[in-house]
Order: structure tokens, then sequence, then C-alpha cells
């Protein structure tokens, strides 16, 4: 494609999703990535009767810091989304139809975004992360890493790196399909929706390939059979558990935090820990530290998961009460051990997630010890990650980034 | 009768109810979903009953001495007999593959019953075999050519699971689809899941050659659903256009876990050009008549409704034909038989034109590229088998 294409289509899809205008405020602020992909609502308009709340957006400066020096570490992790992504027909066609659901409720919209405009510090972690470990950990051998690699990381395990985000990416794309119910919808609405769909479903199916593709390229059979498990892993945890007619998960009486562990683990803790192992694979490295790496991974993905469960009750800015929460995240789990009051108001919504009274649920969760045990189970994971890599990995600077990294997580 | 071992008397009633007689019925509808059906059942009953002497056996292979002679070629080169014991236990191999989560398993497992056309399994095990025949003189089937034949199918499952919600379908072979079943979201994840399963026994293969080829599918898979999204404005590129799609969303997979299974078998270069010339071709033949079928079968032959490809706004093959003799068409293609009355009429114009005579032709064509390029091979059962499958294809019913 000509460099005159590629601006073209760099301005569709800027025309599609918006303006820069209206997104400085969102960008601005800076936010910490939710584990699960799910951006926080943004209100744009407060209550007058809401005093208590602050209205001066939270800095979070260690976590941009611990990422920007990271990045400059191992070098950015290459994004998929930059010019030879953009060149491809798959993707103008894409910007093409994208066009057509702007006005929409459609959840594509918002993945998209998200994808295109806080790229930079949300969606890249996981790439990050894969890099961060590769360094540390070093290459058996040296003389194999190809040239112009100053970081110590190789071409293959780039590669992983952007692999392994695209994958996340696609789920996240896919998850946002929407069960198209006349019930539901009305006549022009269901029209979006389906096309919206289909949008989705194309896109996530083309990073899906392309993911695959780059893992054959790869020629690592074992590295392949480890993501393709990963996958297979989240896709499963898609079905765990009770869904309202939306999907979105439902608590009943039995659940515990055993179930919490078990679905997340499948849910963002899979990928997260065999990308790890998968690029320890590639360089070489033994059955014992491809073990840690997996560990280590899972680690800070069930950190990450604890910490963005928290934000709905700790980030009271972004997160007003009032606002959708997921029903299974820790706080709610940990508080229904102690009162199951929760479960009433949950029967009381009926068919879909949506009808719930969040209020009424947040301050039911504030005032009990849910919030204060999820913190305590943050930690404990944060620790135990921090535990892997003193353990196992030298001192170098990609440790200490990563270290930072954790750290970020710790604080509320 | 014409010799054919597998018929237990009295089970002669085509289950479509078709008005060829029986004899024929049984023994032309050779890719079809009776020809299944009748091994599907006789792999449930275990016992198979000689027309000619009532004589009844329990094995497979028993019956094949009671052949007359003259016979004898019919019977080993019938692609069925010679795929069935390989293929008959790769749906539950399959299902055992896919054991999850409750929900999960459900969905997943819910096309692989067995009453598929199973075509891909079938020529890839016949193409292993023939491979392996000319190559090694044996034609034994390795396990890992066995597991390609299982992954072509469950590739093949994963991307029909998504189509359907693409297009809205309700039904598939007969009975509703997964999304009409359980929404449009759990049908994506089931389909996401099938392809990751089929990733992870592809990877078991151990052979990265492999892998590189048959993932080449999905990347053509998906830029066949792409392409499929636009159209082309001018006539000429059309025709190209719509066989360029055709072997992404088709042929493609045929044509590389033919390639495949070649690879495993040692093959040189020459060698896996052959097989991916004869997937390639039987692949666009199987196309092309599909998109004839959809404008001659009736709805209860088929597990789809038809004149299906017109109501989703796509010109195949009789229609672009048809455009040569009724111009009127164009503007209807372009914009994508939306305007009331457009399928109706596009319909009729196919059967007045010559387009569907023309389809077939060129799928004819096809197969006799795919018999050339096939006969290269030493003679085998397995390669005239696969000579025969061209024939089945050409004169399928649906």
């Amino acid at each position: 494609m000509s460099v005159r294409q590629v601006k073209t289509c760099g301005q569709l899809v800027r025309r599609v999703v918006g303006c820069g205008r209206g997104f400085s405020r969102w960008a601005a602020a800076s936010q910490l990535p939710t584990a699960d992909g799910v951006p926080p609502p943004t209100h744009t308009s407060f209550r007058l009767d809401q005093k208590t709340y602050s209205t001066v957006p939270q800095q979070r400066p260690d976590w941009n810091r611990a990422v920007s020096d990271a990045e400059k570490i191992v070098g950015y992790p290459t994004s998929y989304l930059t010019l030879r992504s953009l060149l491809s027909d798959e993707m103008s066609n894409i910007a093409v139809h994208m066009r057509k659901l702007v006005g929409s409720s459609h959840p594509l919209l918002k993945t998209a975004k998200r994808l295109i405009y806080n790229g930079r510090n949300n969606m890249q972690t996981r790439g990050l992360i894969v890099l961060l470990i590769s360094k540390a950990a070093g290459h058996l051998n040296p003389e194999e890493l190809e040239q112009d690699q100053p970081a110590g990381v190789s071409i293959g395990q780039r590669s992983l790196a952007e692999i392994t985000e695209m994958i996340h990416t696609a789920h996240l794309i896919h998850k946002g399909v929407v069960n198209l119910s006349p019930t539901v919808f009305d006549g022009t609405t269901l029209q979006d929706m389906e096309f919206g769909n289909k949008i989705a479903i194309l896109s996530g199916d083309y990073l899906l390939a392309n993911a695959c593709t780059g893992l054959a390229t790869l020629r690592n059979t074992m590295v392949v059979e480890l993501i393709s498990t990963a996958i297979s892993d989240f896709m499963e945890a898609e079905f765990i558990g009770e869904r309202d007619n939306q999907g979105n998960p439902v608590p009943d009486v039995t659940i515990t935090m055993r179930d919490w562990e078990e679905k997340n683990f499948l849910a963002a803790g899979s990928l997260m820990a065999k990308s790890c192992q998968a690029t320890l694979v590639l360089a070489g490295h033994t059955d014992e530290m491809q073990r840690k790496g997996f560990e280590f991974g899972k680690e800070i993905a069930l950190a990450w998961q604890a910490y963005s469960d928290l934000q709905p009750f700790t980030d009271l800015y972004r997160h007003p009460p009032g606002t959708a929460i997921d029903l299974t995240s820790a706080p709610v789990i940990l508080h229904l051990q102690h009162d199951l009051s929760i479960l009433d108001l949950v029967a009381a919504a009926g068919d879909s997630m949506e009808n719930c009274d969040f209020k009424k649920i947040h301050n039911m969760i504030m005032a009990g010890t849910g919030v204060e045990e999820a913190k305590d189970l943050c930690q404990s994971h944060a620790q135990a990650a921090l535990n892997v890599l003193q353990e196992v990995f030298e001192p170098s600077d990609a440790r200490t980034a990563l270290e930072n990294i954790i750290n970020a997580l710790r604080i509320y | 009768m014409m010799g054919f071992p597998f018929i237990r008397e009295g089970y002669v009633e085509c289950p479509e109810r078709c008005r060829f007689p029986r004899v024929r019925c049984l023994v032309e509808l050779g890719l079809s979903g009776l020809m299944s059906d009748l091994v599907h059942w006789q792999m449930k009953e275990r016992a198979w009953r000689c027309a000619g002497c009532r004589q009844v056996s329990t094995s497979g292979q028993g019956l094949r001495h009671q052949q007359e002679p003259g016979r004898q070629e019919d019977a080993d080169t019938h692609p069925a007999a010679l795929t069935d014991a390989d293929l008959m236990h790769m749906f539950s191999d399959i299902t055992k593959e896919l054991q999850s989560q409750f929900e999960l398993y459900e969905i997943a497992k819910y096309y692989f019953d067995g009453q598929g056309k199973a075509v891909r399994p079938m020529i890839t095990v016949l193409m292993s075999r023939a491979i392996n025949s000319h190559l090694h003189n044996e034609d034994r089937l390795f396990e890992s050519q066995r597991e390609v034949a299982k992954v072509a199918e469950m590739i093949h499952t994963a991307s029909l699971v998504h189509d359907d919600v693409l297009d809205a379908s309700d039904t598939r072979r007969g009975k509703p689809s997964v999304n009409s079943l359980y929404g449009q979201r759990k049908a994506v994840m089931a389909g996401d899941y099938i392809l990751s399963v089929a990733s992870t026994m592809l990877a078991r293969i151990r052979n990265e050659e492999v892998i590189v080829v048959l993932s080449q599918v999905l990347a053509d898979l998906v830029q066949g659903e792409f392409m499929q999204l636009g159209s082309k404005e001018n006539e000429n590129e059309r025709f190209a256009h719509y066989l360029k799609k055709t072997f992404k969303k088709t042929a493609s997979l045929l044509a590389y876990s033919c390639k495949s299974v070649a690879l495993l078998s040692g093959a040189d270069e020459n060698l896996q050009e052959v097989a991916f010339q004869y997937g390639r071709n039987v692949g666009i033949a199987f196309q092309l008549v599909d998109d004839m079928l959809d404008f001659v079968a009736s709805s209860n032959m088929m597990g789809k409704p038809t004149a299906a490809d017109l109501k989703l706004g796509l010109a195949t093959a009789p229609v672009l034909f048809a455009c040569e003799k009724f111009p009127e068409l164009n503007p209807m293609i372009m914009r994508r038989f939306q305007e009331p009355g457009d399928v109706q009429k596009a319909f009729e114009f196919v059967h007045k034109s010559d387009g569907l005579e023309q389809t077939q032709f060129l799928a004819r064509q096809h197969c006799e590229t795919a018999i050339k390029v096939i006969s290269s091979l030493k003679a085998s059962s397995e390669q005239k088998a696969l000579i025969t499958i061209t024939d089945k294809v050409l004169n399928r019913m649906k």
C-alpha cells in the first residue's frame, strides 16, 4: 500500500472511533489497566447530591512510570496496530464497516476505542511482561541471538509477545459479541447489533488466524501446544458458573474463592503463565526454569485480576456507586462468605444482571470486610510473584522493572 | 444389484424418498448423506449381510470374498469402503479431545455426531494411503496422517459454527444451528474452542512444516469471509474474485490437508504439489457443485434451505455465468439482491440461462484436472478411489 493509502487508512480509523478532542480527558487521567480489559465506565455528569466524591483524578505515577521505564529496557512491544497491520486489506475493510457502527451501542466500538487510544499503557502490558521475563531469564545460547537485538530478546520472543497481545485482544473482541434476542433489542438496534457482531467475529477471527500463522513461524511445536491450550482455557472460563442472558456471571450460594481462583486462572492466568513459559522454551531453558516462569505468570495475572476487581471499591472517582460491577469478583465473593443477603438482590434482578441495584450492593460491600480481604489477596499474589522473581532470576534491570510493576499493583 | 456387499436386504428405501430407483439410489449417491448414513448405520449394527448369499459377517472386511469376479474393482475402489475402518472412530476420538466443562462440551461436540459428509477426512485418508503406496509400497496409514484428517474436520466444523452466526442461519445438517440453540456469544466461543483444540492436536504431531501449512488455512478462511463482505465493481474481475474466494473458503483446507499428509509421508516438492493440486481442484469443483445445488435441490434433500446464497446477497458461479445472457443481473449483483423481488428474478434468470450448465462444465474441468494430476501416482486402490470421488463430487445430490 502506498503512503497515501496508509494515511487515509489511519484517518479513516480515527474518524470511525471519534475525534481526539472528546477523549483527551480520558487519556490524560492516567489509569490503571483493568485485567480483563473491561474499560472503566466513563461518566459525563455527576449527580449534585454526591458531594463526597473527589473530583480530582487519583494519580498513579508508579504504574505508568514502571511501565515506561520497562519499555525503555526491552523496547516498545511492537504493536500489531502499527503500520504493518493497518496496511492490510482486512483492517481497512474492518474500518470501513466499523463506520456503520458509530452511534450504536455495540460493545465492539468501546473495545476499538480503547485499542486505538490507550494502546500505549493499557493494552500492551502482557506483551511487555513477556519481554521482560525473556530478558530477565537470558538466552541460554547467546550466539543464537540475532544481531541488532540489544535488549537480549530474540526475534522469536518478540514475536511471541506480540502474539500474546493479539490473542488477548481477539478474546476481548469476541467477548463483545452480543446475544441477539428480539425481546431485548428492537428493530434498528437489532440490525446494528447483528452487524456489530459480524464485524466482531471477523476481526477476532482475523487476529486469531494471524496469531496462529505467527506461532507456526516460530517453528516450535511445544510453544504452539502451550499457547493453543491457553486459548482453550480461556474459552472454557467463559462457560464456568451461572450466566444471565447476556453472558454476565451470576453468583450463587455455593460460590467460594476456590471458584474465583479456578475461573480467573483459566480466564487470565493461563495465557500469561503459558506465554511466560513459552518464551523460556524458546530460549532453551530447563523444565524447572519453565515451571518457575509459569508460576510467575500465574501469580502476576491473579494479582492483577484481584487489583482490577478492587477498583470499583477503591477508585470512587471512576466507579461511582451504581455502576455495574462483576458480581463474581473477589470482594463480592469474600463478602458472601460472611453475609448472603446480596443474593436476594441478585435474585430480584431476574434475567439480566444489569437490573441489579448496584448502589446498594456497593454500599453493603464497603461496609463489610470484603474489600480488606480482597486487598490481602492481591498482596499475597503480588508477594508470591515477587518471591518467584527473586528466587529464580539474577538481578538485572529487567528484573527490577518487573519488581516495580508488581509493586505498583500493591498501591491502592 | 451391482455386487454391492454392504446392503442389508430390506434396507433399500432412500431416507430422502428421492425418485431414483432403489439400486441407483444407494450406489450413485457416493458422498451424499445417504451413503454416510448407510456406513453409519452399519457401524452401529456392526453386521454386514451379503445381498447375494445372505451370509452375515461381523467384520467389515469379511465380505470381500463374496464378490463375484470382475466386481472386485468396484468394491476395492469404493471410497467409503476403503476408509470407514479409519474413520469409524474418528468422530468419537474428536469428541474425546473436546472434553471440557459441561455446556462447552455439549456445544462443541454438537456437530461431530457423524451426520456430516466427512468428505475432507475421507479424502485426506485416501490421499495418505495413496501416497504411502506410491512412495513406500505399503498403504499403511500413519498415526500422524490420521491426526491431520481429524484436524481438518475440526477446522471445517469450527468455521461452520462461525459461519452460521455470521449468516444468521437457523439450521445446519437438518438440525437447529448452534447459534439458534445457545445464542451467538456461546456459539462464537465454542467455535474458537474447537479451533484451539484442533491447533493443540496439530502441535502434538510434532512436525513444524505441517503446522505452517495448516495454519495458512486459518488465514485463508478468514480472508475468504472478508472477500465475501466486499464485491468487485468490474464485471471482469468478478469471476476471478469469486474463484479466489472459493479457493480460500473451501478448497484451501482440502488442498493443504492433502499437502500435509504428503509431507508426513516424506514426499518431495513435486509430489506435495500433486497432492495440493488434487485437493485444490476437487475443492473448487465441490464448491461449484454446491453453488449449483443451491439453485436446483429442494429443501429436504440438503440440510439447509436453498437460494440461500442469493438471499445472503452472494453472486455465485451460476449467477455470474447468467450475467452474460441477462445483463440486468449486474445492478442486482451490485446491490446484493437487496430490493424486493431481486432474489426471485435472479433465480428465474439463472434457470432461463445456461448458467447451471456452464457451472457444471467448469466443475467437470476441475475434476478432470484432479484426475490427471492424481494419475501420476502409482496405481493402488486408494488412488483409484480418489478418481472415483471426483465422479461422486460431480454427481452428488446433496
